[in-house]
């Protein structure tokens, strides 16, 4: 039932996902910038889906180390996996906007750089899971890591704003941007659809990690025998 | 002076919309067109970043259900004996 | 005081170990030397803007040759289950850390003072004209360095590929301190004292420390018990 649910909430996010796109098309082209401003309805929506998976891995390591609980390391790694995914759709769709109105593919600018840098730290997170062996360990490790990561996260982002920054301004939210309403109303489906499809994945992630669990006591009850 | 400053005032869009030649605005379509391209990447690498992920997941939900089916198997082949 | 005493033991045994094989410090002497000599061929050592940038490749340096000191760190106490026995030792864990990240420094410093007279031989620059301002952003940025390393180095001690996994994970996050000591390294190779805006990234330099420093004690325990 459980799982039946999920699937389908994954498909209803895809589902508006894809509808966007057709809503999306039919926008007239943005003054300055033209068609390709709209990619920001993918780009946008995939950060905050990114911020969001990162943010509950965070909570999770530290949950897991305060109880010990496997369930939270578990939810630690399915969250950073899905975080990871789609901080490399956010880092694809950005450098695909930058080539038409920058020129080029990638500029060293602040948000750009510690985009690069959060994703390789996390990238290094999953790969130190994978290289320890015993599990009590392993989480401890990574609970470790994450926190020390995410302390990261503000130093890196002002110390390369004060280095040199090109990105644009958030235009939303903020008053006095060029973003008619009912665009707004697309992004904020897209944001919508974005997290949804991340809790699915995160959710089906955590499935898998448990069933790796069980796997790996019916490996040792396998031995016992 | 004054009457100096008035003149550029009204003629500089007239020279601003003089300047602009057929080929100005077949080149602008184009870039707008070149930007249609861009946009259209820029969907297509969201949306393949993400099918590739769910597509890593679905290999491994399969790696995983065959493990356990195989070492439940195991076991109560061993149990029997 | 009994806290400081049990991290002045952990860094003398460890300053005593490492002078006796000095096998890190070799190491890393004659690589720290062996990377100038590389950079050497991309970069036109004699020309002028080499030298507005040299002060950055100093950092790469000091950071890649620092790694095969805190690689040894923990490393040294797998023989012998060394590490067992100063894990069960009666101190805690944080005064441990305390003692091998300070005893790191130490190394590390040493292999950098060393590399610093070199590095202004081959590549012609007057690193000593304001002295004591290179040697305070040396001295923050390289407990940057090994704050973070000796954790990390803690971190890897038992897990596979340990050689590779340490810099995978200690770079992306020391970035924000090595940025800050290669800006104000530059600068002050240049000629130019700390002041006004370049302020910014000594602040940077000392809160990443500081910050870094408690989380390590306050999570270490964790790491090197479970």
């Amino acid at each position: 039932m459980r799982e039946k649910l999920l699937y389908a909430l994954g498909v209803i996010a895809f589902a508006i996902l894809a509808r966007d796109i057709f809503i999306i098309a039919g926008f007239p082209p943005e003054v300055a910038q033209g068609n390709a401003f709209k990619i920001i309805f993918f780009h946008v929506p995939s950060w905050v889906a990114a911020g969001t998976a990162l943010t509950t891995a965070l909570l999770s390591s530290i949950l897991f180390l305060v109880t010990k609980n496997f369930k939270y390391d578990a939810t630690a790694v399915a969250a950073t996996e899905v975080g990871v995914a789609f901080l490399s759709v956010g880092l694809a769709t950005g450098i695909l906007w930058a080539r038409p109105i920058w020129g080029v593919w990638w500029v060293w600018d602040a948000r750009l750089t510690s985009a690069l840098i959060l994703w390789l730290m996390y990238a290094g997170y999953l790969m130190l899971r994978h290289a320890v062996e015993e599990p009590t360990q392993r989480a401890n490790f990574a609970a470790v890591f994450s926190i020390l990561a995410f302390i990261d996260v503000p130093i890196v982002y002002f110390s390369i704003r004060w280095w040199r920054t090109q990105h644009p301004a958030p235009v939303f939210f903020s008053s006095g941007g060029s973003f008619p309403p009912d665009w707004s109303a697309v992004m904020g489906w897209n944001i919508l659809a974005m997290v949804m499809l991340a809790c699915v994945l995160v959710s089906v992630r955590l499935q898998q990690e448990q069933a790796q669990r069980e796997i790996d006591s019916l490996r040792r009850l396998a031995h016992a025998l | 002076m004054l009457s100096n400053g008035s003149l550029m005032h009204w003629t500089l869009p007239v020279l601003l919309a003089a300047q602009v030649s057929p080929e100005d605005v077949t080149r602008e379509i184009g870039r707008l067109q070149r930007n249609f391209e861009f946009l259209s990447y820029g969907f297509a690498a969201a949306w393949i970043v993400l099918t590739v992920y769910v597509l890593m997941m679905v290999s491994r939900e399969r790696r995983l259900k065959r493990e356990i089916t195989g070492l439940k198997a195991m076991l109560e082949d061993r149990q029997k004996r | 005081m009994e806290f400081l005493r049990q991290v002045l033991v952990i860094l003398a045994k460890d300053v005593r170990a490492e002078l006796r094989t000095k096998e890190a410090v070799n190491a890393a002497l004659a690589f720290a030397v062996m990377i100038l000599v590389l950079f050497s061929f991309v970069f036109d050592p004699d020309e002028a803007t080499t030298k507005m940038f040299a002060g950055g490749l100093l950092w790469i340096v000091f950071a890649f040759a620092g790694t095969l000191v805190l690689n040894r760190s923990f490393a040294r106490e797998i023989p012998n289950d060394c590490l067992d026995a100063l894990v069960a030792a009666p101190i805690p864990g944080s005064a441990l850390f305390l003692g091998k990240a300070l005893a790191n420094y130490l190394l590390v410093a040493a292999v950098e003072l060393v590399a610093l007279p070199v590095f202004g031989i081959l590549y012609y620059v007057r690193w000593y004209e304001r002295f004591w301002q290179v040697m305070l952003v040396l001295a923050l940025g390289t407990w940057g360095v090994t704050v973070i390393g000796t954790m990390f180095s803690a971190l890897t001690v038992n897990i596979r590929l340990r050689e590779v996994m340490l810099p995978m994970i200690t770079y992306p996050m020391l970035t924000p301190a090595l940025m800050g000591a290669m800006q104000l390294t530059v600068d002050l190779m240049n000629g130019k004292s700390i002041a006004g805006d370049a302020t910014v990234w000594l602040k940077l330099l000392v809160g990443f420390d500081i910050l870094y420093t408690a989380a390590s004690i306050i999570l270490v325990d964790i790491v090197l018990v479970g």
